[in-house]
C-alpha cells in the first residue's frame, strides 16, 4: 500500500514537472508586442527631421547656447550661460541627442542598401538610393554643425555600436572631405532623379529630388565657405570643386528653404513654443546689442560704428516686441541680479508670442539668404547676391519695405554682407556664432573685456566671466561633453591633443 | 496552541504522536538518552517547539528518563494528585511531566491529564512542564490535590525556523544565518509599513525610508548591493505567494529631479496580519528560489487559526498616532526676497513705482532668491498681496502697504498635525478539523502636509480544512484597496513645496497671508508675480495653491492569496499542490489647475499586474538508521507573470477648468501602452541529513527556465552544513556554554533579466500630424544575455551562554556577482546611448552580529538588550574591459551616481575640491575654492549599521527603545546647494570672524569665508601654498579673504559640487514605546488587554548635514544619494489598544 501511494505519488510528481517544463512557447512569451522589429523608412525619416529640429533649435541647445553666444538673445535671469557657465548636462545631452537622432538615418541608409528590403521601399515607399542621398545630405548638416561646434568629432567610426562602443575621433579635414563627396554623390544622384525619394513621411520636401539636390548644393556652398581661408590643399581642392559645380544649382528661392514647418497642434509644436509656453521657461529676450544693430544705432560704449548706422531694420518691429513703447534689448552678459533688475523693461518675448515661439513656426535649417550671403562672399562681395540675401531675409520673416530698406544700405563689403548674413541668420545661433569666429562679424557682438549696460541704474559694466573657465573671448568651439571623458576616454583624449586642448580657446581649422 | 503528546504505551512510538490542534507532518525519533523531536512543515504554519536550548535538552533528558525508567521508586511522605489542563481550551494535557523540584522525582500525566505523585518530606515545589507551554512552580504547602492549568508559550518560539519554500525547519540544523521576527517585535509603532518596521531590528539588512513621505518609498537591501543595474530588492513572499515590490517611480523621482514617490508596492502586506518575518540573508538560505534568491528573501508568515479548539476568538487592535514635522532647514530670518538695488528710481534697496502718484517700494516679486533689504518694520513695500488687494477692488485708489519684516507664521505653520487612525480586528473559528482566521484592518492617515489622506482597507482569511484523515485543503486570501489623495511632489520640482521653501523663495513671505491663496476671480494669489502689473506666476505658485489645486492621487487594488492541497498518504510523505496569485491594478492621476505657473494638465497612468505560480512540492523524510534521519524534497513550479500600463496624458493645457479627464485637452491627448509577459518554469529538490542531532547537511538545486533568457536554462545550487558542538559528550552540561553551533555553506543564486532585452526593435515615439514617428531604440539590446551570477560562500557561529542569558550569532560572508547585465553607457557617436552587456563583478564581503543580553531576569522584572551590526564591504570588481565607470544617473546638477571600478557601488561623482596631502581646501587669492578634477566626491553606502533595543519589563508593564545608528556614506544635497545660492538659508546670514553679517559689505568687515588654504596648482599637477597676495609660500596659510555673501552662495553652484556632498551619518531613536498589559484577573473575559503609548524617529544626532534628514530616498531602486528636494522629516507618535477574547 505505501509504496503504491509512493509510486503514485512519484508519476503524479513526473507528471507535473513535464507539463510545466515546456519551453516551445518562450519564443512566443519573449517577442515584444508593443514594438515592431521592423518599419518602414518613411516612418524613420520623419523621426529623424523632427527630432533633430527639436534637439537643435529647442530652448536647452539653441537657446541656452548659440543664441547667447551668436548674441542674438541673453537670458533676463540666471545669466550663467551668457556667461559661459556652461551646464556640462547639456552638453553631454546635446551630443546623445544629436548622434542618437542620426542613428534613424543612418538605419534608413541601412535598410535602403539591405538587398532583401530595397524592393519592398521601391514598390511603396519611394526610392531606396533616393533614400540614401537624403539621409547623407541630413547628416551631412548635422556634422557641419558638429564639426563647427567641437572640432574633431566621431565619424568615420560612429554609428557601429554592437562591434564599437568606443568610436574614434576624426580629424576635422577627413570629416570635411568626406562631407564634400558624400554631398556630391547625393546631388549629382538627386538632380538626375524623377521618382519621389519618400511617399511619405518627408517633412522638409515632400520627397522631391529636386529639391534636396539644391539643399545639398547649398551645403555644399555653405561647407566651401567655412574653409574660406584654408590653406591646405586637399581641402582647398573639394571646396573649390564643390563651389563650381554647386554654386549654380543651390537656393534660388525661399521656396528651397531647408526647415521644418511644425503643426502647432500640441504633439508637434514648435520647440520654442514647447520651451516658452509649456515649459514656461520664458527667461530669453533679445539682446541690446542686436537691438541697436537693427534700429541703426552706433555703440558708443565701446565706440564702434554700426555699418547701418541711421538706418532702421524692417525686421526690428518682428525680432523684437515693444515693451513700454520702446523696442529695447537685454545688455548681455551681466550677472543676475543686475539681469533681474532689467527684467520688467525689456522685450518680453514670452507675453507677445513672437513669430519666432509660435507653435506652427517654420524652424529653418538653412535658407536662400544665407546662399545668397555665400555667393556674394565667393564672388568679391558682389553686390547683387547681397542684395538678394537681403530682400531673401526680408521675404522670409514678412518684412515690408525691403525696397527701400536695400536702396538705403551702404553697398556690400566684407562687413556689410557679413553683418546682414549676421542679422538674416537670427535663430540660427551656432551657424551666426560660426561665422563670428570665421570673420569677426559683425562688430555688434560684444567681447569679453569690453562695455556693456547700462544697468537699470544707469551704470555701464565691463563684460567679462568671473573667475571661471580661463575664457579670454568668446568661445572659439563648445568643449567635448564630460560623458565623452568618462566612456570613450582614449579616443576623446587623443582628440583633445590633436586639436590643441579641450578648452574653450582652441581654434579650429577653419576660424580666423 | 496545544500540543499533546499521547503516550498510550508508557514510551514514545515511533508512529504517532497525535498533535491535537495541529495537523502538520513531522518526524520524532528518540535516540539514547535524548528526544528530539524534528518538525518538518510543509507549507507556512510555524510554532512548533523543539528542545533547543540547554534546559531544554535536560527537560527532554528527563522526560526519556521518566518514560524508559518508569516512574522512580522512592520514599515518598505525601501524594499530591491533580489535573494538569490547557488554558487555551480547558482541555486536560496527557504526558505533562510533573517533577519534585530539585529532585529527579517526577511522573507523566495520563490520557486524561490526571497524575499522582509521592513527594518526599524534604520537597517544597513542583515543577509543571509540556511542550510549548510555560512551565508553572507551585509551592505545595499542606494541599494534596493541585491542578494546573498551563498557559501556552508566546509564539516566541526560537527552536522552529521558517525557511526557503515555507518550510518550517529546526533553526540548529540550518547551515545559514536565517533572522525571524515575530509580531510584536515588528509592530511596536504600528507605522503601518512592513519594511519600515524592520529598521534597526534584523542584522546585515540596510533600511531606508523616505520620511515626510506619505506611503513614499522604503528600501531594503540584504547584504549589500548585488546587481549594478538589475534588482537589489529581496524577494517578499507572503505564505508562499511571491509579492510583486516593484516601483513605479519614474527616473526623475528618484534621482532627485522631480516627481511622485508612489512607494513600492510591498507597502500593501499589513503589518496587523503578520505572524512572523523570516529574513534569508543570501543565496546559501535562498538558494532554493533559484533566479529570484540573489538579493535575499523575505518570508512572511500571516496569522492564522488552528484547528482542534472549538470555538470563536475575537482580536482587536487600536491605536492612533501623530505626525509633525521635526527637521526643517534653518532658515536666515534677517533679510526678505529679492536684490538690494541702488542708484537712480530706488529707495533703501527697492525699486520704486509709482501708482497714481504715490511712489511704492516694489519687492522683486519675479525674483526668487532673498538676497533683498534687511528686515526693517519702518520700511513700508508694496507685496504682492497688496496689489492683488488692490486689483481685486478694481483698482480703486491705491494700494495698501506693508511692513518689511520677517514672517510671523513662517515654514513650520505651513503644516498641520497629521493623524493615523490604525484599527485591525479578528475573528477567528476553529473546530476539530477547520478553522479560519478573518481580518479586517483600516489604515487612515490625515498627513502633515495640507490636503494629504491615505486610507487602506485590508481583509485577510485564511482557512484549512482536514478533509479526510490524509487530505487537507487550505486557503489564503488577501485584499488591500489603498487610496492616497495629495502625496507630496518630491524632489526637484516646482510642485514640491519644499523646492520653493528651501531652495528657491522668498523669506519673508507670511503663511497666514499666502493661505489666502485664490482672488476673487478665481486666479492665483501668488508671490512671484511676473512684475508688479502682471499676476502671472513667474516661477513658483502659492505653496497653498500647489496644495489644494496641483494635488494628485491615486488607487490600488490588490488581491493576493494561495488555494492548495496537503496530501500525506503515508507516514513521512507529504504532497502539496498549491497555486498563488498576485495580482493588482494602479491608477495614478496627476493634476496641473489652470492658472497655475505651469500648463494645465491631467494625467492618468493606469497599471496592471499578476503573477500566478503553479508549484507542487512532494516531501519524504525517513530515518536510515537509527542516528541518521534524511529529509527528500523534490518539486516544481511554473511562474508567469504578466504587466500592462496604459499611460495618458492631456496636450496642450485643459480646456474646462477643474475638469480632470484626459478628454478635456486641448490638443489631441498622448496615449502610450505597454504591457510584457515573462515565463519561468523550475524544478527543484533537497536533501538534508541529520546526524544525531549534531550535524547537518543539506544540499539544494533548482533549475530555471526563464522565456527572457536564451538558452533558456539556468541552474542554482547550494550545500550547507550545521555542527552543533555543544552535543559533544566534552561539552554537555557545562554551566558556561549552553548552545554552540558553527555553520557553513556555498551557494550559487541568480538574478534573470526583463523581458525583450535580447532582440533589437523600433519604438513608437509620436505622431507629426498623421504620419507616425518610429525611432530605433536608444539601449542597444543583446542578443546573448545570461542571468547575473551570485557565488556565494558564508561561515557563521551561534552561541549561547549562562542558561541562554547570553546570546551571540556571528556570520561572515562573502559573495561574488558576476555575468552583471548591464546596460553600459556607450558614446552616443556609436549611434545609441546605452547597450547590453554581460560583464563585470560586485563583491560583498560582511560580517553581521547579533547580541542577545538579558541582563537582568527575574520573576517580576527583565531586561533584555538585542544588538545587531552590520558591517558590509562592497566593491565593484571589474565592469568591462575599458568601462571604469557605469553611470546609474545623471542628477539634475552637478553629481552622477554610478558604479566605479575599485570603489563600493553608488560613487557620486561631481567636481572635486583641491585638497593638498593634509586634506586642506585649497582656496585662490580672490578666497574661491579651487574646482578639481571632476572624480568620487562619495560614495552612498553606509559603513556599517548598528540597531540597539532595550526592552525592560516589569510586571505587565513593557518599556522598549530601539536606537538605529548608521555610520558613513554620502549625500549631495541640492537644497543646500540652492538654498545657498539664493539666500534662504541660515549661512548667508550668518556672522563671519569679523563678528559682521557675512552680507554686510566687504569694506565694512562683511563678507562669507571658505575655510581653507591658498594655493594654486602648478602644471605638474602638485600645489604651491601662497599667502594672501599671492607669493609663494612653503607653509599653508589659511584663506582669511572675504567674498560677498552672493557670490559665496553663487559658487556653491559655480564651484566644486564636493561643496554639497554630506556624509549621512545619524543615530535615530527609531522607537520608543510603553506598554501594560493588564493582568487577566481584573479583565474577566478579555484576555491580554494592553494599552500602549510609543513614538517613532523621536531624535536624531551625529548628522553632518542640519539641514536636512540624511536618511533619505525616493525610491527603493539603485538611485540613491541625491537629495534633490528632502521632503520635512517627520517624527510619530501614538496611542494603541489591543485585546482579544
Amino acid at each position: 500500500m505505501k509504496t503504491n501511494i509512493l509510486k503514485y505519488t512519484l508519476s503524479l510528481l513526473v507528471l507535473v514537472v513535464m507539463a510545466v517544463g515546456c519551453t516551445k512557447d518562450f519564443d512566443e512569451i519573449n517577442t515584444d508586442p508593443n514594438r515592431p522589429k521592423e518599419v518602414p523608412t518613411v516612418n524613420l525619416i520623419s523621426t529623424a527631421q523632427r527630432y533633430l529640429t527639436d534637439d537643435i533649435f529647442d530652448e536647452w541647445f539653441s537657446a541656452r547656447q548659440g543664441l547667447l553666444w551668436s548674441q542674438f538673445w541673453a537670458q533676463r535671469n540666471y545669466t550663467e550661460e551668457d556667461r559661459f557657465i556652461i551646464r556640462q548636462n547639456t552638453n553631454n545631452t546635446y551630443w546623445r541627442l544629436i548622434y542618437t537622432d542620426m542613428m534613424d538615418l543612418q538605419n534608413i541608409i541601412n535598410i535602403a542598401s539591405d538587398p532583401d528590403r530595397r524592393a519592398e521601399i521601391n514598390t511603396y515607399y519611394g526610392d531606396a538610393d533616393g533614400q540614401i542621398a537624403v539621409a547623407n545630405i541630413l547628416k551631412s548638416y548635422v556634422f557641419q554643425l558638429l564639426v563647427s561646434t567641437y572640432g574633431d568629432i566621431p565619424y568615420e567610426e560612429a554609428f557601429d555600436a554592437i562591434n564599437n562602443p568606443t568610436p574614434a575621433y576624426s580629424t576635422q579635414k577627413v570629416i570635411f572631405l568626406d562631407l564634400f563627396a558624400k554631398l556630391k554623390a547625393a546631388a549629382e544622384y538627386l538632380e538626375a532623379s524623377e521618382t519621389t525619394v519618400f511617399t511619405s513621411g518627408d517633412l522638409m520636401y515632400n520627397g522631391d529630388p529636386a529639391q534636396w539636390a539644391k539643399f545639398a548644393n547649398s551645403l555644399r556652398l555653405k561647407l566651401a565657405i567655412r574653409l574660406s581661408k584654408t590653406t591646405d590643399p586637399d581641402l582647398i581642392a573639394a571646396r573649390d570643386a564643390a563651389i563650381d559645380e554647386a554654386s549654380g544649382n543651390a537656393f534660388t528661392s525661399n521656396a528651397d528653404n531647408a526647415g521644418v514647418t511644425y503643426l502647432g497642434d500640441g504633439e508637434s509644436n514648435s520647440p520654442m513654443y514647447d520651451g516658452f509656453y509649456v515649459a514656461r521657461r520664458n527667461d530669453f529676450t533679445v539682446t541690446a546689442n542686436f537691438v541697436d544693430l537693427l534700429k541703426g544705432i552706433n555703440d558708443t560704449l565701446n565706440n564702434k560704428t554700426n555699418p547701418f548706422a541711421g538706418i532702421e531694420d524692417p525686421r526690428l518691429a518682428i525680432f523684437v516686441p515693444k515693451r513700454g513703447g520702446v523696442y529695447r534689448g537685454m545688455p548681455y552678459g551681466i550677472v543676475n541680479q543686475n539681469a533681474s533688475a532689467l527684467r520688467s523693461v525689456t522685450a518680453d518675448l514670452y507675453n507677445s508670442q513672437n513669430l519666432v515661439a509660435h507653435a506652427d513656426a517654420t524652424v529653418v535649417w538653412m535658407d536662400y539668404a544665407e546662399v545668397c550671403f555665400i555667393l556674394s562672399e565667393l564672388n568679391g562681395w558682389s553686390q547683387a547676391h547681397y542684395e538678394a540675401g537681403v530682400a531673401a531675409s526680408l521675404e522670409r520673416w514678412g518684412a515690408e519695405g525691403a525696397a527701400d530698406f536695400i536702396a538705403a544700405l551702404p553697398a556690400a563689403n566684407a562687413e556689410n554682407v557679413m553683418t546682414q548674413k549676421y542679422i538674416a541668420l537670427y535663430m540660427n545661433g551656432y551657424e551666426a556664432w560660426a561665422e563670428y569666429r570665421r570673420t569677426g562679424f559683425p562688430k555688434s557682438i560684444i567681447e569679453i573685456g569690453e562695455k556693456t549696460g547700462p544697468l537699470s541704474n544707469g551704470t555701464v559694466v565691463t563684460f567679462g566671466p568671473e573667475t571661471l573657465a580661463g575664457n579670454d573671448m568668446i568661445p572659439r568651439r563648445l568643449t567635448y561633453p564630460k560623458q565623452e571623458y568618462s566612456i570613450n576616454k582614449d579616443n576623446v583624449d587623443a582628440a583633445a591633443a590633436t586639436i590643441g586642448g579641450d578648452t574653450y580657446n582652441s581654434k579650429l581649422i577653419w576660424d580666423k | 496552541m496545544g500540543i499533546r503528546a499521547n503516550i498510550n504505551d508508557g514510551r514514545l512510538s515511533q508512529t504517532n504522536i497525535n498533535l491535537k490542534g495541529r495537523s502538520h507532518k513531522y518526524i520524532k525519533r528518540a535516540k539514547n538518552n535524548n528526544i528530539e523531536i524534528n518538525f518538518f512543515s510543509l507549507n507556512q504554519c510555524l510554532t512548533f517547539q523543539s528542545p533547543k536550548t540547554h534546559t531544554m535538552r535536560k527537560f527532554a533528558m528527563m522526560l526519556v528518563l521518566l518514560i524508559f525508567a518508569g516512574v522512580q521508586v522512592v520514599l515518598a511522605q505525601t501524594t499530591i494528585t491533580g489535573v494538569v489542563s490547557s488554558a487555551d481550551d480547558g482541555q486536560p494535557i496527557p504526558g505533562a511531566a510533573v517533577q519534585v523540584k530539585g529532585t529527579t522525582i517526577g511522573v507523566t500525566t495520563d490520557v486524561n491529564g490526571r497524575y499522582s505523585l509521592r513527594v518526599p518530606a524534604d520537597g517544597k515545589i513542583l515543577e509543571y512542564r509540556f511542550v510549548g507551554m510555560t512551565t508553572k512552580e507551585v509551592t505545595i504547602g499542606t494541599q494534596t490535590v493541585i491542578n494546573i492549568v498551563l498557559e501556552t508559550e508566546a509564539m516566541d518560539i526560537e527552536g522552529v525556523v521558517v525557511t526557503a519554500l515555507g518550510i518550517s525547519r529546526e533553526k540548529k540544523a540550518l547551515g545559514y544565518a536565517v533572522e525571524e521576527v515575530k509580531a510584536d517585535e515588528l509592530n511596536q509603532t504600528r507605522s503601518g509599513n512592513l519594511i519600515t518596521s524592520l529598521s534597526g531590528k534584523v542584522s546585515g539588512v540596510n533600511i531606508t525610508s523616505a520620511s515626510g513621505n506619505m506611503g513614499g518609498s522604503s528600501r531594503i537591501t540584504i547584504r549589500g548591493i548585488k546587481s549594478v543595474s538589475g534588482n537589489n530588492q529581496p524577494l517578499f513572499v507572503v505564505d508562499g505567494v511571491a509579492m510583486d515590490n516593484s516601483n513605479y517611480n519614474t527616473t526623475d523621482t528618484q534621482r532627485g529631479a522631480g516627481g511622485v514617490d508612489y512607494g513600492n508596492m510591498a507597502n500593501d502586506i499589513n503589518p496587523d496580519d503578520i505572524e512572523s518575518v523570516s529574513v534569508l540573508k543570501g543565496p546559501t538560505a535562498a538558494a532554493l528560489y533559484g533566479s529570484r534568491a540573489a538579493n535575499g528573501v523575505i518570508l512572511i508568515t500571516t496569522k492564522k487559526a488552528k484547528a482542534g479548539k472549538k470555538g470563536l476568538g475575537v482580536e482587536v487592535n487600536s491605536s492612533v498616532s501623530f505626525e509633525q514635522v521635526s527637521l526643517l532647514p534653518t532658515y536666515q530670518n534677517q533679510y526678505g526676497g529679492g536684490y538690494v538695488y541702488t542708484g537712480e528710481g530706488t529707495d533703501q534697496g527697492f525699486a520704486l513705482q509709482e501708482i497714481n502718484g504715490v511712489n511704492y517700494r516694489v519687492i522683486d516679486y519675479a525674483l526668487d532668491e532673498s538676497w533683498g533689504p534687511k528686515y526693517d518694520p519702518n520700511i513700508q513695500t508694496l507685496s504682492a498681496f497688496d496689489i492683488f488687494d488692490w486689483e481685486a477692488n478694481g483698482k480703486q485708489g491705491n494700494p495698501n502697504t506693508t511692513p518689511w519684516v520677517a514672517p510671523e507664521k513662517d515654514v513650520e505653520d505651513f503644516f498641520e498635525t497629521g493623524v493615523v487612525f490604525n484599527n485591525n480586528f479578528a475573528i477567528t473559528g476553529t473546530n476539530e478539523s477547520s478553522a479560519f482566521r478573518m481580518s479586517y484592518t483600516n489604515y487612515d492617515l490625515k498627513g502633515y502636509m495640507p490636503n494629504s489622506t491615505q486610507n487602506r482597507n485590508s481583509i485577510n482569511f485564511n482557512g484549512e480544512s482536514q478533509v479526510s484523515k490524509w487530505v487537507k485543503g487550505f486557503v489564503g486570501v488577501n485584499y488591500v484597496n489603498t487610496y492616497t489623495l495629495g502625496r507630496p511632489e518630491t524632489g526637484y520640482d516646482d510642485n514640491n513645496i519644499m523646492q520653493k521653501f528651501n531652495q528657491w523663495g522668498q523669506r519673508q513671505l507670511d503663511m497666514g497671508v499666502m493661505s489666502n491663496y485664490v482672488n476673487p476671480d478665481g486666479t492665483q494669489r501668488v508671490w512671484n508675480r511676473s512684475s508688479w502689473d502682471d499676476p502671472t506666476p513667474a516661477y513658483s505658485d502659492n505653496p497653498y495653491w500647489t496644495r489644494y489645486r496641483n494635488y494628485q492621487d491615486d488607487e490600488r487594488n490588490r488581491l493576493f492569496g494561495n488555494v492548495g492541497i496537503l496530501l500525506t498518504p503515508m507516514e513521512g510523505l507529504s504532497i502539496q499542490g498549491k497555486w498563488n496569485l498576485d495580482y493588482y491594478s494602479l491608477v495614478e492621476m496627476e493634476r496641473n489647475s489652470m492658472g497655475s505657473q505651469a500648463q494645465s494638465s491631467y494625467d492618468e497612468n493606469r497599471r496592471e499586474f499578476m503573477e500566478t505560480n503553479a508549484e507542487v512540492i512532494a516531501t519524504y523524510s525517513f530515518k536510515a538508521t537509527e542516528a541518521l534521519s534524511v529529509n527528500l524534497m523534490a518539486g516544481a513550479n511554473n511562474r508567469h507573470k504578466e504587466y500592462q500600463r496604459m499611460t495618458s496624458n492631456t496636450n496642450g493645457g485643459l480646456i474646462i477648468p477643474e475638469l480632470y479627464k484626459i478628454t478635456n485637452s486641448i490638443n489631441k491627448p498622448t496615449v502610450a501602452e505597454y504591457e510584457d509577459a515573462k515565463e519561468v518554469q523550475s524544478v527543484f529538490g533537497s536533501v538534508n541529513f541529520g546526524y544525531l542531532g549534531m550535524l547537518y547537511l543539506d544540499a539544494t538545486y533548482r533549475s530555471d527556465w526563464s522565456s527572457t533568457i536564451k538558452p533558456y536554462r539556468f541552474y542554482y545550487p547550494s550545500v550547507t552544513m550545521s555542527f552543533v558542538f555543544s552535543e559533544l559528550n566534552a561539552l554537555k552540561d557545562n554551566n558556561v556554554l549552553s548552545f554552540g553551533k558553527i555553520r557553513a555553506g556555498i551557494a550559487k543564486s541568480g538574478n534573470d533579466t526583463d523581458p525583450y532585452n535580447n532582440d533589437y526593435y523600433y519604438t513608437y515615439v509620436s505622431n507629426f500630424g498623421s504620419q507616425a514617428n518610429y525611432s530605433i531604440s536608444t539601449t542597444l539590446n543583446n542578443k546573448d544575455l545570461k542571468p547575473e551570477s551570485t557565488n556565494s560562500f558564508e561561515l557563521g557561529t551561534e552561541l549561547m551562554f549562562f542558561s541562554n542569558r547570553v546570546g551571540l550569532d556571528f556570520t561572515y560572508y562573502n559573495e561574488s556577482t558576476t555575468n552583471q547585465i548591464l546596460a553600459v553607457a556607450v558614446s552616443a557617436a556609436s549611434g545609441y546611448g546605452f547597450k547590453f552587456i554581460n560583464s563585470g563583478e560586485i563583491t560583498n564581503k560582511g560580517i553581521e552580529i547579533g547580541l542577545n543580553l538579558t541582563p537582568i531576569k527575574t520573576s517580576s522584572f527583565s531586561w533584555n538588550i538585542n544588538a545587531n551590526f552590520t558591517k558590509n564591504t562592497n566593491e565593484v570588481v571589474d565592469l568591462a574591459p575599458d568601462l571604469k565607470v557605469y553611470q546609474l544617473v545623471n542628477g539634475p546638477f552637478a553629481v552622477s551616481v554610478n558604479a566605479e571600478v575599485g570603489l563600493p557601488y553608488g560613487s557620486l561623482i561631481g567636481s572635486s575640491y583641491v585638497k593638498d596631502a593634509e586634506g586642506n581646501i585649497i582656496v585662490d587669492t580672490d578666497g574661491y575654492t579651487l574646482v578639481g578634477a571632476t572624480k568620487s566626491i562619495g560614495t552612498v553606502l553606509p559603513d556599517f549599521l548598528l540597531g540597539v533595543w532595550n526592552r525592560f519589563n516589569f510586571k505587565g508593564l513593557e518599556l522598549s527603545a530601539l536606537v538605529d545608528y548608521r555610520e558613513g556614506g554620502q549625500l549631495f544635497s541640492t537644497t543646500s546647494m540652492w538654498g545657498r545660492y539664493s539666500g534662504i538659508l541660515e549661512e548667508t546670514a550668518a556672522t563671519n570672524y569679523n563678528g559682521k553679517n557675512v552680507r554686510d559689505p566687504l569694506e565694512d568687515g562683511g563678507g562669507a569665508l571658505f575655510e581653507g588654504v591658498y594655493g594654486e596648482v602648478k602644471d605638474d599637477g602638485t600645489i604651491q601654498y601662497l599667502d594672501a597676495e599671492g607669493n609663494p609660500s612653503d607653509v599653508p596659510v589659511a584663506n582669511t579673504t572675504l567674498i560677498d555673501a552672493e557670490s559665496w552662495g553663487g559658487w556653491h553652484y559655480s564651484g566644486p559640487a564636493e561643496a554639497n556632498v554630506f556624509d549621512a551619518t545619524y543615530v535615530k531613536l527609531r522607537e520608543l514605546r510603553l506598554s501594560y498589559t493588564l493582568p487577566s484577573k481584573w479583565t474577566g473575559p478579555v484576555q491580554n488587554l494592553a494599552v500602549s503609548a510609543f513614538g517613532r524617529n523621536l531624535a536624531i544626532w551625529g548628522e553632518d548635514i542640519k539641514h536636512i534628514d540624511p536618511e533619505n530616498t525616493t525610491g527603493s531602486g539603485n538611485i540613491q544619494g541625491i537629495e534633490g528636494g528632502a521632503l520635512p522629516s517627520l517624527r510619530y507618535f501614538g496611542f494603541g489598544l489591543n485585546f482579544n477574547f
